[in-house]
């Protein structure tokens, strides 16, 4: 019995997870970036209830009158400002007044800074009521922002206009809301939307156009089916992003991306058509509709060319994306079809925090 | 003992978040295992401390009040992690945490979820254990307790965390 409470120290004192000391610091430096920013924030929601609460209204009629006041004039300016400009989707103040659909939240803080590192690798991950991009563009952000419910991420083709900064400058964003509820994705996205109006001065809207598209079909029989078609467990069904010789072994339903400086390869097994697309929009520059009607589980080892010219050059065998996937009895065909896209009408450079 | 600091001006606050970010975010690294969760919390408890006025707590004894702020809200987060559906997206998959070796990742991610299975005060005495090192008898001080109760809280939270890991498949 003591030697098994000895082993179970020592795996605490081996395992638990500690913090290094750049860690830490790098951590605080940038929440003490948004306490700063918070300090000047207008009276929050949180504190407006706690007001509320502990104090009689009566009490203190004068600043409370003082803050309906400025509340009744944003109101009034808010409607002014809508009516003025056409805004995305409809969802402003006056939905929220007149009882049209739900007026767009908004975060409680956030802090907006340029990422000078000139590193590529970035990304975006929402969680609970935490908000957190990393070294991404504006164009990733607007992408998140008005990713369709239940659809797939917009292609690039599919984000039109907007200056040249938005492919290229990079920005740390760290937004919340207060309290400790799930902010639920399509409304993480709303707030998202609300703070690039905000802090971008970005004005957009949605609106359907034709666009030249891909459609994924079956030529043979298609894919040759895994031998094991049992549906692999969700949480392995995951995206890796692979470096040359440096290979673990993938669990059945994830798939693995390596990146070479002319190719690229994909490796999976027990993947699903949609999987794949999803693997495959990168090495493209439109959208892939799938119109294989194919539900089987496949194995995937495809390898191919990111640039037929710079291939070429270089001398490279690696075939185009459009060969490749034919190895897996699937073809790429041209098409138009009607898309969703995001017109950038006008943007800025965020102000500072 | 650090001092006890009032939040009665934004130096104080300040002086508040200098002294006591460390304990935070080690603390809810240890329970979270990632620097984002951690960060999160880190965040999370001095914005509510912003927005409200100073409890009696948080006078007396600010190191074992954000010490227990720590536990809670990364209990939370990791609770709810469990149980939150994961969508395999592109751009969220970036930020997935580099492990040096599979087993070692496999033992720590059964080792914190035996620790999300365990209650608020033996999580927050084995942090201070085994994240920041404290003897028995410092955290009886801190805690206003008796050595012999960290000492018998420790002797369950080890043994339950084993009873954990087993029924997980792990022969700790």
């Amino acid at each position: 019995m003591k030697r098994d409470e000895n082993t179970v120290a020592e795996i605490l004192e081996r395992h638990v997870p500690l913090a290094t000391d750049e860690q830490v610091e790098a951590a605080a430096e940038r929440v003490r970036s948004v306490l700063q920013h918070a300090k000047h924030q207008p009276l929050s929601r949180a504190s407006l209830d706690d007001l509320v609460a502990k104090r009689s209204i009566w009490r203190r009629p004068i600043p409370v009158f003082a803050a309906a006041a400025v509340i009744l004039l944003a109101v009034v300016y808010g409607i002014y400002r809508e009516r003025q400009t056409d805004e995305i989707a409809g969802r402003g103040m006056s939905d929220w007044i007149f009882g049209r659909p739900q007026s767009r939240p908004s975060f409680d803080v956030v802090s907006i800074r340029v990422n000078l590192s000139g590193r590529d690798g970035g990304g975006i991950s929402p969680r609970g009521n935490f908000f957190n991009a990393t070294n991404v563009t504006l164009r990733s952000l607007v992408n998140f922002a008005y990713w369709p419910p239940g659809g797939r991420l917009f292609s690039r083709s599919q984000i039109i206009g907007g200056p040249d900064w938005m492919d290229t400058d990079r920005f740390e964003v760290q937004a919340r809301v207060e309290g400790d509820r799930q902010v639920p994705p399509e409304q993480m996205r709303l707030m998202v939307q609300s703070m690039l109006e905000d802090r971008f001065r970005l004005r957009a809207h949605l609106e359907t156009r034709e666009l030249p598209v891909y459609h994924l079909v079956l030529i043979k029989n298609g894919p040759r089916l895994s031998a094991d078609q049992s549906p692999p467990n969700s949480r392995d069904s995951f995206i890796t992003f692979g470096t040359e010789g440096a290979e673990s072994t993938l669990p059945r339903g994830a798939g693995r991306i390596t990146e070479s400086p002319s190719s690229t390869t994909i490796v999976g097994t027990a993947l699903t058509i949609p999987s794949l697309v999803n693997f495959l929009r990168g090495g493209v520059d439109r959208v892939i509709i799938d119109k294989t009607e194919f539900t089987g589980l496949f194995d995937v080892n495809l390898q191919f060319s990111k640039d037929e010219v710079a291939v070429a050059a270089a001398g490279e065998s690696a075939p185009s994306i459009f060969a490749a996937i034919q190895e897996l009895g699937l073809k790429l065909e041209s098409a138009r079809a009607p898309l969703n896209v995001v017109v950038i009408e006008s943007v800025q450079k965020p102000s500072e925090n | 003992m650090l001092p006890s600091p009032t939040r009665e001006s934004s130096t104080d606050f300040d002086d508040l978040f200098r002294q006591h970010y460390d304990l935070v975010y080690r603390t809810a690294y240890g329970i979270t295992g990632s620097s984002e969760d951690a960060e999160d919390v880190l965040q999370t408890i001095f914005l509510r401390l912003l927005g409200r006025e100073d409890s009696p707590g948080l006078k007396k004894n600010p190191r074992a009040y954000l010490c227990r702020a720590a536990v809670n809200v990364s209990l939370n987060t990791l609770r709810s992690k469990r149980r939150q559906v994961q969508i395999a997206d592109v751009n969220a998959l970036r930020d997935t945490a580099p492990t040096k070796d599979a087993g070692d990742a496999d033992l720590r991610h059964r080792l914190l979820d035996a620790i999300s299975q365990l209650n608020t005060g033996a999580v927050e005495i084995l942090m201070l254990r085994y994240v920041h090192n404290y003897s028995d008898a410092e955290i009886a001080r801190m805690l206003c307790t008796t050595r012999g109760t960290i000492a018998v809280s420790l002797y369950r939270s080890r043994a339950r965390i084993k009873k954990l890991m087993r029924a997980s498949g792990e022969k700790p």
